[in-house]
């Protein structure tokens, strides 16, 4: 990628803060982001899942819903709710076979992207990228372990009280309005059908729960972004299973 | 879920001269690419308020106006749906994102020439991977 004055800096302010990139060196990563081009993909485009055999893409703005549909019934289930700084089907780094995904940009999306054969070189040659790109695989794995578990042993409520408490944002104390809200990363102003396809259920289904927390006082919703104004009733919600994920943000 | 395989492709480039974008013109043909498919986008109206030049770039190389001319002739001046001008509608049109149209008409309006290859996936992917380099940009846009 030309060093645009602008955008360069900008991709790689980005890549500076994105699991992936992180704490890598200077010279590294332009070196790396020279590699790169720049692509934007339009709200509401499927991508063909083809494009992913051959480059490496990064998203730089918006955000990116990786599906599987059933093309007899229609029925999808969303694997991966990807933001700025994620990386997209990661796996195909290491395993070369094509698999069944559906990618659909959930807004107009900017993203930077790179030959397949070059992004596998680094992880061949720069262990420092290593040492990003395993554990955020490993993120990804224990994400679709989370996924299947709760899709066989959980209710759509429970999944539903999880999902949302995945998406908590960090928590600031400078952020923090004055009613102690915690805002909600990428899916906070999500429509009921893309929350539903991330628990595997319908919209109707959704909707009722969501309706139910709203009255109770359990979320928020202000100009169609959704807020969690009381956390330890969701985390009830969400049985047991989270009450570690409670502890963690606690002590941080 | 009614959603559309991204139909609209193109990728784009800026070079600062005629001479630039003439050699990435002949690069591309060289390449065997269908330059019906190519267009170029210039200022070719220096006192207009909105860049408007917009040429189609044929078999023989050789530049002539498109239809599209015309009617850009007319609305040169006005803001349409939107708030683009009428080549950022063009653009918008083309698959562009708002947050680009902005800098390619502001590329224009500066002189510079944008070469535009729109159509199918892999004419386009063929077009970026001769114009890309590390000087050289190129941006590929889906819609």
């Amino acid at each position: 990628m030309k060093r645009d004055p602008v955008y360069y800096r900008h991709c790689k302010d980005i890549l500076t803060h994105s699991p992936l990139f992180a704490g890598l060196e200077d010279e590294l990563l332009d070196d790396m982001l020279s590699l790169f081009r720049r692509d934007t993909w339009r709200r509401g485009v499927q991508l063909d899942p083809a494009i992913f055999q051959e480059r490496f893409y990064l998203l730089i703005e918006g955000r990116l819903e990786v599906m599987r549909i059933n093309p007899e019934t229609g029925r999808s289930i969303t694997l991966f709710l990807l933001g700025p700084g994620d990386g997209i089907d990661m796996a195909t780094l290491l395993y070369t076979q094509p698999h069944e995904i559906t990618p659909v940009a959930l807004d107009d999306v900017a993203l930077i992207s790179v030959p397949i054969p070059d992004a596998r070189a680094w992880i061949d040659r720069h262990h420092e990228f290593n040492r990003n790109f395993l554990p955020y695989l490993g993120e990804q794995m224990r994400q679709m372990e989370d996924l299947a578990t709760d899709l066989a042993l959980h209710d759509t409520m429970t999944r539903l009280a999880r999902l949302i408490l995945r998406h908590v944002a960090p928590h600031h104390p400078e952020s923090a309005n004055s009613r102690h809200h915690h805002p909600l990363k990428l899916i906070n102003d999500l429509h009921d059908d893309a929350l539903a396809r991330m628990v595997g259920s319908v919209r109707q289904v959704v909707n009722r729960h969501l309706q139910h927390w709203r009255k109770q006082g359990v979320l928020h919703k202000h100009k169609f972004h959704t807020e969690v104004a009381d956390l330890e009733v969701l985390q009830e919600y969400a049985g047991d299973a989270l009450a570690h994920t409670k502890q963690q943000k606690k002590v941080s | 879920m009614n959603k559309a395989m991204s139909k609209k492709n193109s990728c784009i480039s800026i070079y600062p001269t005629h001479q630039a974008t003439e050699q990435a013109l002949e690069d591309l043909q060289k390449a065997g690419l269908d330059l019906k498919q190519v267009f170029i986008a210039s200022k070719v109206y220096r006192s207009d308020a909105y860049p408007i030049g917009f040429y189609n770039v044929g078999e023989s190389r050789c530049y002539w106006e498109c239809d599209v001319q015309t009617n850009l002739k007319r609305t040169a001046n006005a803001v349409i749906n939107g708030g683009f001008s009428a080549f950022g509608a063009m653009l918008y049109n083309m698959g562009i994102p708002r947050s680009c149209i902005k800098q390619y008409e502001q590329a224009v309006m500066l002189g510079q020439n944008l070469l535009i290859v729109h159509g199918d996936s892999d004419i386009v992917e063929q077009a970026c991977k001769i114009l890309h380099s590390e000087s050289q940009q190129v941006t590929v846009h889906r819609a």
